[in-house]
């Protein structure tokens, strides 16, 4: 409590000129008007509904006299020296009943720079926030906040509860969670000013204390706080604290709302710049974020650090086997961990309308892929300093949106209230993708169909005509025959056709059989190890797009055999490629093919094929070479036969056998030139030997 | 419109014949035998050259064409056909009908869309059909042959004075407009009636309708 300096009365009391007295009454603010002695000169309208007091009645008189002496009031001294003084003051007003004001009071100066007149503007200090109790020591500056802390309290009992029962369990709640149902009910204008950026007290109500209050005071602001809610409800504590220059209180107003406290941090205007700064660079840092055109949530994360480092505390080096002990962690961090702001673009990614439906837990941003809010606790786990994959998001009207999620971990843990998360939407691009591939897969099928297409056509064409010869002819012949006079010449004429039309036809189906296995090969010398080598090259990009490794194991020093290399590399790549597609089509977790080649006991030359394809139905075994036979529902049933035409051309055989349960074995023997062309006898039934 | 001045028959032809358009030589004359065992008349071509060098503009019937011809495919050749001045029905054959082709034909104006091998009733039927079309459009086109050949013998200024007519002009106008009198007027037009063999003004509008 700051002395008020005595001053000698004199008669008689300064006028103030009409101008100011009016000026003055108009102003809805108290306005007293002092004299360099401190009497006080004017008094307006304001100050009469503030104090109780007619101008009359103070005129000529001492502050002190007025408002009491033992009351709080500006400190003259500095005012005198400084020129200006500002802060809360509690007065006495008519009746004695105390009055709080904020007041502002300013000293005018002459040219000699002697105080000629002190002008003091007040208002009344808001009740809600002060409830009767003063702030104490005056500063330069009051911040003050209203704070409802119902929820808090609530932790706070259950905290209480659990550790009188002597438990610790992973997921107590630690003072941030405290800190996070502290609600802001109010704050003054230089609170807001100072640490909200200036927005609206009614946007702030609700939202959560802690963030607002100055970075540098919520821990110690928070332990006061806790201190506080401690007391019985019936209590009204005040404690305080000093922190630097900076006093920092916190008190519950009335024993009837137990729930509502109050904290104020005062300071000094010499150091406020630090706060301007700081709130300027808030502010910065927020319209930065608000003008990316990128959807950006900042998170505040804090409570996350405190639980990895308990985790680490105990020992714990694996979090995805603590995760499977712990399931609870993953929602517990989902539902402690709280989007503090969100930019416009983040807003337009969800489809929300309301702020506020986006400044809640972060669970929201994990509906669409819940296990990746458990990847992301592993990566801070891990210490990384960013995590990214690319997962769905369920925006707000229920739609699925797939987009690549960025999150920055602080490596400060303090920072981590300001943990940034990004998505960047490739909805579309996958979309695009997506269809890419699937053209793709529909033109290789296309192309293969026709290919087929074209062969049925074509075959349709050919054979249709001398039908359609046929068809006619026998018409005509019947109406020659059904003639009073049979015209038998015609008849035999017409006949004759339909033979010859009849040949025609066999004639075209010869022709397409040819067509399939070439009659005229082109014989050489081949290293059946080379056609497999070349064969693989074929068939690589297939194997690999469906995740199947080849083996080869190739002997060295095969004898070379005499055969076609462009119809013997067609039967290793069809065995091949049936082999991945039998793979792929049963999606099995072993994806091999194995290709060898070894020397025969008979003078031949053996390649086999064995996959992990799950093998032949034992009833289609003994078909699978018959033509049009097929197991594929787009299959021709070429393949194999064709096959078996080749190697049986070859003088070699072709058999096939399920290897266990695992996959099938193609087996294929070709003689060696100067071997034995005689017909092998072959044990095997189902082996295709050569004619 | 000219070269039908030359027109040797310009009355309608009674012989319908049916073209046959068919590059399998076997096909076709199995066709050929087929229409002779029908009483109906046909000719066989092997390709749209030898139908076009050898086939007469004035014959009668409908063309059986085969879409799929070596060289010229079926609806090129419907083209051609119009082109040059053949005014017959067609009936398209395939060995491989699909619907794209035969509702192309069928847009392009074709009496039917048969597929091979041929049922000789659905045959019959097509060709009956495209006999009948084109028996209509022969009429129709020996209709306006006489009318032009009328229409050739009046004089220049009948001929002025009916086509004022025919737009709707009384003779009063008309003798305004040609700068005659109307008694002259009156002449031309009874003349000109008679010569084109029109009794009443509808039946003379009738045939300059023909005539465009």
């Amino acid at each position: 409590m700051r002395p008020t300096p005595r001053f000698e009365r004199r008669e008689p009391v300064d006028q103030v000129d009409l101008l100011s007295v009016q000026i003055a009454d108009a102003s809805h603010e108290s306005v007293i008007i002092y004299d360099a002695d401190a009497r006080i000169i004017h008094w307006n309208y304001a100050s009469q509904r503030l104090y109780g007091r007619s101008n009359v009645e103070v005129r000529g008189k001492h502050p002190d006299e007025v408002f009491g002496a033992d009351t709080i009031g500006p400190d003259w001294t500095e005012l005198k020296t400084g020129g200006s003084w500002q802060g809360i003051a509690q007065r006495a007003g008519f009746g004695n009943v105390s009055v709080l004001a904020e007041i502002r009071l300013r000293a005018l100066r002459d040219e000699e720079g002697k105080i000629t007149r002190i002008v003091e503007h007040g208002l009344p200090a808001d009740a809600r926030i002060v409830e009767g109790h003063a702030p104490g020591i005056q500063k330069d500056w009051i911040a003050v906040w209203s704070i409802d802390t119902s929820g808090a309290a609530a932790i706070l009992e259950h905290i209480g509860r659990i550790r009188d029962q002597g438990l610790t369990h992973l997921t107590a709640i630690g003072p941030e969670v405290v800190a996070e149902h502290l609600r802001i009910s109010d704050m003054n204008v230089a609170a807001v000013r100072l640490f909200a950026g200036g927005a609206s007290v009614t946007s702030l109500v609700g939202k959560s204390a802690y963030r607002y209050w100055p970075q540098k005071h919520r821990a110690k602001l928070l332990d006061l706080t806790i201190r506080v809610l401690q007391a019985s409800e019936s209590e009204t504590p005040f404690v305080t604290a000093a922190v630097g220059d900076d006093v920092l209180s916190v008190w519950r107003g009335k024993p009837d709302h137990p729930h509502l406290i109050s904290t104020s941090v005062t300071g000094s205007w010499n150091g406020p710049d630090r706060y301007w700064d700081l709130a300027a660079s808030e502010q910065r840092y927020r319209n930065l974020i608000n003008n990316v055109p990128l959807p950006i949530w900042q998170v505040d994360a804090r409570v996350m650090s405190d639980v990895i480092q308990r985790l680490k505390a105990a020992g714990i080096t694996s979090i995805e086997s603590h995760l499977r002990e712990e399931p609870d962690l993953v929602r517990f961090a989902s539902e402690a961990v709280v989007v503090t702001d969100v930019n416009d673009s983040a807003m337009r990614l969800f489809r929300g309308k309301l702020r506020d439906d986006f400044l809640k837990n972060v669970t929201y941003l994990f509906s669409g892929t819940p296990e990746a809010a458990m990847r992301v606790v592993k990566a801070h786990f891990d210490g990384g300093r960013n995590y990214s994959e690319e997962m769905k998001i369920r925006t707000f009207d229920g739609d699925l949106r797939d987009v690549l999620f960025y999150v920055t971990f602080p490596q400060v843990p303090e920072k981590l209230d300001k943990t940034l998360i990004m998505m960047i939407d490739v909805t579309d691009q996958r979309r695009v993708e997506q269809q890419l591939r699937k053209i793709e897969a529909d033109f290789a099928h296309a192309a293969r169909v026709s290919a087929l297409g074209e062969l049925v056509t074509s075959i349709a064409h050919e054979v249709r005509q001398p039908l359609s010869v046929i068809v006619t002819d026998a018409d005509t012949g019947l109406r020659w025959l059904g003639r009073d006079e049979p015209n038998v010449t015609k008849v035999k004429a017409i006949i004759a056709r339909i033979a010859e039309n009849a040949h025609r036809a066999n004639e075209v189906i010869r022709r397409i059989k040819e067509m399939a296995v070439k009659t005229d090969p082109m014989r050489s010398i081949v290293d059946v190890n080379d056609l497999i080598r070349e064969a693989l090259l074929f068939v690589k990009s297939e194997s690999q797009t469906h995740n199947i490794a080849i083996n080869t194991r190739l002997v060295v020093g095969l004898p070379e055999i005499f055969g076609d290399r462009v119809q013997l590399q067609q039967v290793i790549i069809n065995l091949l490629i049936n082999s991945i597609h039998a793979i792929s089509g049963n999606q099995r977790p072993n994806r091999l093919i194995s290709i060898e080649t070894s020397l025969g006991t008979k003078a031949d030359v053996i390649f086999s094929v064995r996959d992990t394809g799950g093998g032949i139905p034992s009833d289609d075994i003994d078909r699978i070479f018959d033509g049009f036979f097929s197991s594929k529902p787009d299959g021709m049933g070429m393949g194999l036969a064709i096959c078996r035409s080749i190697i049986i051309d070859h003088g070699g055989t072709i058999t096939a056998r399920n290897d266990g349960g695992h996959g099938a074995i193609f087996e294929v023997t070709l003689p060696l030139p100067n071997g034995l062309h005689d017909t092998p006898d072959d044990p095997d039934p189902r082996s295709m030997a050569g004619r | 419109m000219a070269d039908l001045d030359t027109t040797p028959n310009p009355t309608v032809s009674q012989r319908q014949i049916v073209h046959i358009v068919e590059d399998d030589e076997q096909f076709r004359l199995s066709l050929l035998d087929l229409f002779e065992s029908l009483d109906i008349e046909a000719e066989g071509f092997e390709d749209a050259n030898t139908f076009f060098s050898n086939a007469s503009k004035y014959n009668a019937g409908c063309v059986l064409l085969d879409v799929h011809l070596p060289g010229l495919n079926g609806f090129d050749f419907q083209k051609e056909l119009e082109g040059a001045g053949f005014d017959l029905p067609i009936v398209f054959m395939t060995a491989h009908g699909d619907v794209a082709t035969s509702v192309n034909a069928m847009k392009a104006g074709a009496v039917d869309f048969l597929e091979k091998p041929l049922g000789t009733y659905e045959l019959v039927d097509a060709i009956n059909a495209a006999f009948a079309l084109d028996f209509g459009q022969q009429k129709q086109r020996a209709g306006r042959i006489a009318v032009q050949a009328r229409a050739a013998s009046l004089t220049r200024r009948e001929t002025q004075v009916l086509g004022l007519v025919v737009r709707g002009l009384m003779n009063k106008q008309i003798a305004f407009e040609l700068g005659i009198s109307e008694i002259m007027v009156k002449l031309h037009r009874g003349s000109g009636m008679r010569k084109m063999q029109a009794a009443s003004l509808a039946e003379l509008v009738r045939q300059y309708e023909l005539l465009k």
